[in-house]
């Protein structure tokens, strides 16, 4: 078994072998799946080497995860999958906060937080960051809203670390390492710097890079490197950024940040189509705006009816498109300047409406919310047993107006009804979102015919970017020679061959020779039930569980309960019995159903509701009375419950204070039903204790004192109920 | 240690404030202990009485209620939909404060604080940020203290009410963040607003949280 080998080089409890855990972590927020062998755990650099070597030595792939919140494929495998996401989360601000180390288990705004005090923050700004890791935001080579292509993570990267296939660890802070580079891993040495002369020797492969970076770009390898560095391993360190996890493992990275400009005016501009909003956007960047989000006629309907939303939105033109513009500055005086300053540009264009700016921080978060609530608007909306797909393109700038109409008209051609189009303007980046069902071939048929008419336009016709900052992944593999050309993709090629011969290091990502990655493995959407069907995997929820670290997720309770209903699908009982025995503890009895999840999912689900409602469904009907019993019992519940309680206290004060704590403990190895003492527990309080604070002040205010039952008895001695449940179940 | 109910009954002599117990009341719970498990008849059968109880006692409710622990607060104020249609029309007429609102709003205004903490730390629970009282507290803290931190990886401490009692590896994981964030600095006090949580944050921290009902307690005079 492969679980025992591995048993040689990690400890066991940090291999998930068990059917549940393969099934939880087969999703990630793209729509691909594929169900990894077991799920590791690596916590240092010592066990990423050993499993590059168990990887090479047993020829399994393996495949590094960080937050899962890629929409494009490039974190599902059915290899082994290393998840980083509960460990590796070391971030620490540097010089004044001008640069910050990080490791890639940290979220994104964990790290934007412990720069604050600086008034700093990293350059890429994903949409994701409360969710997603640095581990994805270095291989995806991330950017966002106000990034651009300057401050994205390649170009803010200052130093890497980095595990080899061959097991060999760089470090490019260090002197040293660019020797050791030299004579440790020779072949890649000269294997580069033959490709950096090949690429530095071919004038139109060295245009065509300029060009292609000149605007967002994530397909394929970053091999603007080659011409940007002179060091074979600073071109690595530099490659393996943007890599998805296909070159290298990412132990550590200090990255240049930016500042964090406290001063905000932000408005909404809005035109009579959307070629009128794109043709404004070259004169809408001489302002120096660091937003442009582009918004189409379907995207603003989209939001009509959420809370907050002008009621004109309904009444606008039947094409009409919206600007969020927003400036940031330093000082205020600097920025109602550049606001001035731009006001002029404004009178220019054909705009249907006043501009309407504002500093105020409650209007600027609504515009902000308008903008960032489309997709999920869109999902939530979505047909059930469907995924919703969001398109990341770049187009020119100058064609973006064009490029909106053309895609228009495909969704109408092959009868998408609820598609959207939105994006990072200034960029010539547009998203676009559309729901999706792959449950039949017919549906796979539709879906193929759909994207290969768009790559056909995104390409033949634009010489756009298939993926402006989602990366490769799955998605677009099989196009990055069609995108790139020839030259660039043998470049990449030779360059995935000189660092992972085996080609074992997640594998068919960036460079495939399955032609069609983009329709294989796909993510299949059965109906389940209300909550889960409407998820869309994103991930969102997974930093406020409290179990993230203990068994599972609300995104693999949900994961899990659509696997089961796949199972079921085709029959399999017994291994959907198997991850039904195995939900129990992970999936059930681990949630704390404390509903946080749901402050931060963009579909409102709320996983603690689903499963306190399949805990409902798990009751037998003899369960449920004595339940009903120990209510209408309450006040005896009650002193019971205080009794053993006050025993509890008594034997401490004779056996001393730590007793019950370790009566419990050791009990609860007998029989889990015990619930453990606690030190922090009160005494209990009685009826008569509270009844003599009633005070007859003649003041101003007077309240009824509702004393909630965990202050009076337990502080939290309950456990009585639950002893009598967990033994009627037996 | 004091208990809250103590502290609770002081706030209410210093500010002036008339305080009724009832035997009835005393004796009631908001059914979380059964909704969390799934239970619902028992779950339904508790909430309809209480919201009778408190509707009797708060003399139709013309008397405010306030609630010392605030995931109970949450969860009676979104029992509606598993109350009789009379006591749905007697559960819209209550007054259901929970103790931060009780605190911000009714005390502090009408307390002198004398004698501010230096620092101290909230923890705040899962249904501050359902209720949205957050601001409410931080503006305690500013009251009670010359500096009140919120901890950047406050969470939920897994406790639910009663399953971290059970599952102690569910408390200790989900509080493992925010403790070590705690335990950087010294505090001279630590407070949240729920009895289960604060359990589960001393646990975790090894510092002794308590109710900011005993915080409110101890800045302000006679």
């Amino acid at each position: 078994m492969l679980a025992d080998e591995l048993e040689k080089i990690l400890p066991t409890e940090r291999i998930k072998a068990r059917l549940i855990d393969r099934y939880a972590y087969a999703s990630d927020a793209s729509h691909f799946y594929l169900i990894p062998k077991l799920v590791v755990q690596p916590i240092n650099i010592d066990e990423v080497q050993r499993l590059f070597q168990f990887s090479h030595q047993r020829e399994e792939k393996l495949t590094f995860r960080a937050a899962g919140t890629s929409f494009s494929g490039q974190g599902v495998t059915d290899g082994i999958l290393a998840d980083l996401s509960n460990y590796w989360r070391h971030v620490t601000p540097e010089q004044s906060g001008k640069t910050v180390r990080v490791q890639p288990g940290v979220i994104g705004a964990h790290v934007n937080q412990a720069l604050k005090k600086y008034g700093r923050k990293m350059g890429p700004d994903p949409a994701s960051i409360n969710a997603c890791m640095m581990g994805g935001i270095l291989s995806n080579n991330s950017s966002g809203m106000c990034c651009g292509v300057v401050n994205n993570s390649y170009h803010t990267l200052k130093h890497l670390t980095f595990v080899l296939p061959n097991g060999q660890v760089y470090n490019t802070e260090k002197a040293e390492d660019y020797l050791r580079f030299e004579s440790e891993s020779n072949d890649i040495f000269e294997g580069f710097i033959k490709l950096n002369n090949a690429v530095r020797a071919n004038e139109e492969l060295t245009l065509r890079i300029r060009k292609k970076y000149l605007q967002k770009n994530t397909v394929g390898y970053c091999i603007n490197s080659f011409l940007d560095f002179e060091h074979p391993l600073d071109i690595l360190a530099h490659v393996i950024i943007g890599g998805e996890g296909t070159l290298a493992f990412i132990a550590e990275a200090v990255l240049n940040t930016i500042p964090d400009l406290p001063y905000k005016m932000t408005g909404m501009l809005y035109f009579e189509s959307p070629e009128t909003a794109c043709n404004a956007i070259a004169d809408l960047k001489t302002t120096g705006a660091e937003a442009l989000e582009f918004m189409d006629r379907a995207s603003l309907r989209s939001v009509e009816d959420m809370p907050g939303v002008p009621s004109f939105f309904k009444t606008l033109p039947v094409q009409a498109s919206a600007i969020l513009c927003e400036f940031q500055e330093s000082t205020e005086t600097a920025l109602i300047e550049k606001y001035q300053n731009a006001l002029p540009v404004f009178d220019k264009l054909p705009l249907i409406r006043e501009p309407d700016f504002s500093q105020d921080s409650e209007k600027q978060a609504l515009l902000w919310k308008i903008r960032k609530g489309m997709y999920p608007s869109v999902a939530g909306m979505r047909a059930k047993g469907t995924s919703a797909l969001l398109e990341d393109f770049t187009f020119p700038v100058e064609r973006l107006g064009d490029a909106v109409v053309d895609i228009q008209k495909l969704f109408e051609k092959h009868n998408y009804k609820n598609g959207i189009i939105f994006g990072h303007a200034k960029d010539g980046n547009l998203h676009f979102a559309v729901s999706q069902s792959f449950l039949t071939q017919a549906d796979i048929d539709h879906y193929e015919k759909f994207n290969d008419d768009l790559f056909e336009l995104v390409i033949d016709k634009y010489d756009g970017s298939l993926k402006g900052e989602h990366s490769t992944g799955r998605a677009v593999s099989a196009f990055v020679e069609k995108e790139w050309g020839p030259d660039a993709y043998q470049i990449m090629k030779r360059l995935k061959a000189l660092i992972d011969p085996k080609n074992l290091l997640n594998p068919g990502i960036v460079i495939t020779e399955d032609k069609l990655t983009h329709i294989h493995h796909l993510k299949m959407m059965p109906i389940v039930e209300e909550e889960v069907d409407r998820c869309i995997e994103c991930g969102f929820c997974e930093t406020h569980c409290p179990s993230r670290d203990f068994t599972m997720t609300p995104r693999r309770r949900i994961a899990v309960r659509r696997a089961m209903k796949r199972l079921e699908m085709t029959g399999d009982t017994a291994t959907r019995d198997t991850l039904i025995k195995e939900y129990q503890y992970d999936g059930m009895e681990t949630c704390a159903v404390d509903g946080m999840c749901a402050t931060s999912c963009p579909v409102d689900i709320n996983t603690g509701e689903l499963i306190k409602r399949l805990r409902r469904e798990n009751h037998s009907n003899l369960q449920n009375r004595i339940a009903l019993f120990l209510a209408k019992n309450f006040p005896l519940v009650e002193r019971t419950a205080k009794i053993s309680l006050k025993m509890g206290f008594f034997s401490n004060r004779l056996f001393g204070k730590n007793f019950m704590h370790g009566v419990t403990w050791g009990l609860r190895k007998i029989s889990g039903t015990i619930p453990r003492w606690s030190k922090h527990l009160d005494k209990p309080v009685s009826a008569r204790q509270l009844a003599s604070l009633s005070n007859g002040n003649e003041g101003s205010a007077k309240v009824l004192y509702f004393s909630a039952c965990i202050n009076r008895m337990l502080g939290g001695y309950l456990c009585i109920i639950w002893q009598y449940l967990q033994k009627s179940k037996n | 240690m004091e208990d809250t109910y103590v502290s609770f009954g002081n706030i209410c002599k210093k500010a002036k404030i008339e305080l009724v117990v009832t035997n009835g009341i005393s004796t009631s719970c908001c059914g979380q202990i059964f909704s969390s498990k799934g239970f619902a008849d028992a779950h339904h059968y508790t909430v309809n009485q209480t919201i009778e109880k408190l509707f009797r006692d708060s003399n139709n409710g013309s008397i405010p209620i306030v609630l010392d622990v605030t995931s109970c607060t949450q969860t009676l104020l979104n029992c509606r939909p598993y109350l009789s249609e009379t006591n749905q029309q007697h559960f819209d007429q209550l007054k259901i404060l929970d103790i931060i609102d009780f605190v911000a709003d009714m005390a502090i205004p009408r307390l002198t604080i004398s004698q501010p903490k230096d620092k101290v730390v909230f923890h705040p629970v899962c249904s501050v940020h359902k209720l949205g009282t957050m601001g409410k507290l931080k503006s305690i803290g500013f009251a009670c203290a010359k500096q009140a931190d919120i901890p950047v990886f406050a969470g939920c401490c897994g406790m639910a009410g009663d399953r971290g009692f059970y599952y102690p590896g569910l408390t200790e994981a989900a509080t493992k963040r925010e403790s070590n964030e705690v335990n950087q600095q010294p505090y001279s006090g630590y407070y949240s607003t729920s009895k289960t949580c604060e359990i589960a944050m001393s646990e975790a921290s090894g510092h002794d949280y308590q109710s900011i009902l005993k915080l409110v307690d101890e800045v302000s005079a006679d």
